[in-house]
């Protein structure tokens, strides 16, 4: 129980009231002094008795009243006791039972009464939304990862606690590829904060050794410093990373086939490649968007600044290489979590049903106790004076 | 009238000797106004009347000046002195001191007592008082002085009530021969045992008269008032929690079966016994009293 007004409670000092009330009246009652007690007896009958069993009623009614009116003063609230019998849940995100950091917790929640249930990996704000509709304590614990927090944020039901476990760091191949008689491969390292990669020469453990393939370009451009621009960003993919590209200036105005064709002039092409990057008119958006099948625009006129703060290289290893792209294994094991505090909005949620506050107003009980006990007292006091 | 005179009935009237002594006349002149003086005529000093000799008559009584006038023989009559002793006896026990409607039955008792000792001088008569509890016994010795009245009032305005009934051989100058008397005895008849009725029946003897005014309250005699109570005796301070509406049925026959048993033995004692009932007024009491005594005389 809480008091939301404890300095009230000074008012129980209230409670001598009935108390001297009940000690004075006790104290023998009128006396009628008389000449001889001869004709009268000691009346010590079974109503006598009454009468006294009424004054201690009277009295446990009239202390009723003023704790009653104490606590309605104090803003008494009750607190659910972790009581026996009562139904709790600890929800699991799956793997976290098998993890060495937090079994122990785990045992300690079970074995103070907490049902353990698990959830398959996967939204996160389903899952708080489902079990928030549950009429009793729920205590989760998840890894929080990143990609679990779909959709429109949700505030956290007031029936959960969201304990967010915390993973060390790990390092996993992400991927490796072939370039000439070397294998490249892409390392990641990931922890709760942050997913790092990098890359080098390496053997892979167990994952698909991918083999690019030739790659043939081509490019014609009105100006000569865009086609260096974008013939020094291959160099880079084509010398770092041994990327099998070939490049021809050729200036050609023919379609090739089984090749790139980068067309940087202001005139529109007359034909048309099997992948082909033309330069439109500058745009906002993407560096460099696909637009149909085999057609891809450039939005801007490369110049260095262009190439530098929009990542050129990047930007064309990701069309020219798209299974090269950021891997599924990376995905799936990528632990970075979400801080609590974005995870969960702040703002007015909407009502995600049947939760029970654990934290209950008891004025409207008070104050029907306190008028029965008034009712009480004074049918009581009135048939006694009879 | 009787309404004034129970207004009358005020501690601090009462213990003066001016205000009992108003409250005394009060009451008897109420209803002395307009009756007639001595009922028997006789030998005396106060002339009354002449009347004509008849044989048997003691010739001493004959008034020769008369029969030198008239040659008749004329008897002087005149009223007879009344040489009777009034005694009264009040009991001044604790008990006395139970109250009824802020009068308590001492008070009353000396109002009454007063009030008859205010007619006895009136009547010529000698009277005295007796004050008796356990712890002294005051006398004003019956004597017929001017004095006398104002003496009797101060005593009796000092009695108070405390202790018990007396016992023991201090009661037997009450108990001494006078001659012809009359005792009256104020009490409530409360004691240990039989003191007070051993005490009553030594008193009367073949030419004295007894009469016992038993002072009773009304709650006394009913018990009325309902509720829980703790009743205290004034005489020991015992105390008992009583419920009145419980007992009320039981303790009136009780105290019933005790006044008709008080009654009785008196009765047989040939003692006079009145129940004075505090409801009842000073006044109403007297005129009760004096007429039943009429009655008795004639």
């Amino acid at each position: 129980m809480t008091f939301a007004n404890p300095s009230y409670l000074w008012a129980f000092a209230g409670l001598a009231i009935p108390l001297a009330i009940h000690l004075l009246s006790r104290k023998e009652g009128k006396v009628i002094r008389v000449g001889s007690l001869r004709h009268v007896e000691e009346s010590n009958t079974s109503q006598f008795k009454s009468i006294r069993l009424n004054e201690i009623l009277l009295l446990l009614l009239r202390s009723l009243m003023i704790t009653m009116l104490v606590f309605f003063l104090s803003g008494a609230q009750c607190t659910n006791p972790p009581g026996a019998g009562e139904v709790r849940w600890l929800v699991v995100e799956a793997g976290i039972g098998e993890d060495p950091d937090y079994r122990p917790q785990i045992d300690s929640l079970t074995s103070a009464g907490y049902d353990l249930h698990e959830f398959p990996k996967g939204d996160y704000w389903t899952v708080a939304e489902q079990l928030g509709r549950l009429p009793h304590e729920v205590v989760v614990i998840s890894y929080s990862r990143v990609e679990g927090y779909n959709g429109e944020r949700i505030r956290l039901p007031e029936n959960i606690r969201w304990i967010s476990a915390e993973q060390s760091p790990k390092e996993f191949q992400a991927m490796a590829w072939q370039a000439g008689d070397s294998v490249f491969v892409r390392t990641a390292r990931s922890g709760s904060l942050l997913t790092s990669y990098r890359t080098g020469f390496g053997v892979p453990d167990s994952i698909e050794i991918i083999k690019p393939g030739r790659i043939t370009i081509n490019i014609s451009a009105d100006d000569k410093s865009e086609a260096d621009i974008l013939m020094a960003a291959l160099n880079v993919l084509k010398s770092e990373y041994k990327l099998p590209i070939e490049i021809s200036n050729t200036q050609s105005q023919s379609p090739m086939t089984n090749a790139w064709t980068f067309w940087l002039r202001e005139a529109k092409p007359k034909f048309s490649g099997d992948q082909q990057v033309v330069l439109s008119t500058p745009c906002t958006g993407p560096l460099i968007e696909r637009i149909s099948g085999n057609v891809l625009h450039l939005n801007r006129k490369l110049d260095q600044d262009v190439a530098l703060n929009e990542n050129l290289v990047i930007e064309l290893f990701k069309i020219l290489y798209p299974d090269l792209d950021t891997p599924n294994v990376s995905k799936q094991k990528d632990i970075r979590s979400m801080p609590d505090g974005l995870a969960w909005s702040d703002g007015e949620t909407k009502n995600t049903g049947g939760n029970v506050p654990s934290r209950a107003g008891i004025e409207k009980y008070l104050i029907l106790l306190f008028v029965l006990s008034l009712a009480t007292e004074r049918f009581v006091a009135i048939r006694r004076n009879q | 009238m009787k309404q004034q005179i129970n207004d009358l009935l005020k501690p601090e009237l009462l213990n003066t000797v001016n205000g009992l002594e108003l409250v005394a006349r009060i009451v008897v002149e109420g209803f002395m106004s307009g009756s007639n003086r001595s009922q028997s005529i006789g030998v005396g000093y106060e002339f009354s009347q002449y009347r004509s000799y008849e044989p048997g008559d003691d010739l001493r009584l004959l008034d020769w000046k008369m029969y030198a006038r008239s040659e008749r023989y004329y008897i002087k009559q005149s009223e007879i002195e009344t040489n009777i002793t009034v005694k009264f006896i009040l009991d001044a026990s604790r008990s006395m001191d139970y109250k009824e409607n802020g009068v308590s039955k001492l008070q009353y008792s000396k109002v009454l007592i007063a009030a008859l000792a205010y007619l006895a001088r009136k009547q010529s008569d000698t009277f005295g008082l007796y004050v008796v509890n356990d712890q002294r016994i005051s006398m004003i010795e019956p004597r017929f002085e001017q004095q006398q009245f104002m003496r009797f009032l101060n005593e009796l305005i000092a009695a108070k009530g405390e202790g018990a009934w007396g016992k023991g051989k201090d009661l037997e100058a009450l108990q001494r021969y006078v001659g012809k008397e009359i005792i009256i005895f104020f009490t409530d008849l409360y004691d240990n045992g039989k003191d007070i009725q051993e005490f009553v029946s030594r008193l009367k003897t073949s030419r004295n008269e007894v009469v016992v005014f038993h002072v009773m309250g009304n709650d006394e005699l009913n018990l009325e008032t309902e509720g829980v109570f703790t009743f205290e005796d004034l005489e020991t301070g015992e105390r008992r929690k009583v419920d009145t509406i419980a007992q009320q049925k039981a303790y009136t026959k009780r105290v019933n079966d005790w006044l008709q048993q008080s009654r009785s033995w008196m009765l047989e004692k040939q003692i006079d016994y009145h129940l004075v009932r505090m409801s009842h007024t000073v006044e109403s009491v007297l005129v009760y009293f004096l007429n039943s005594r009429k009655r008795l005389f004639r």
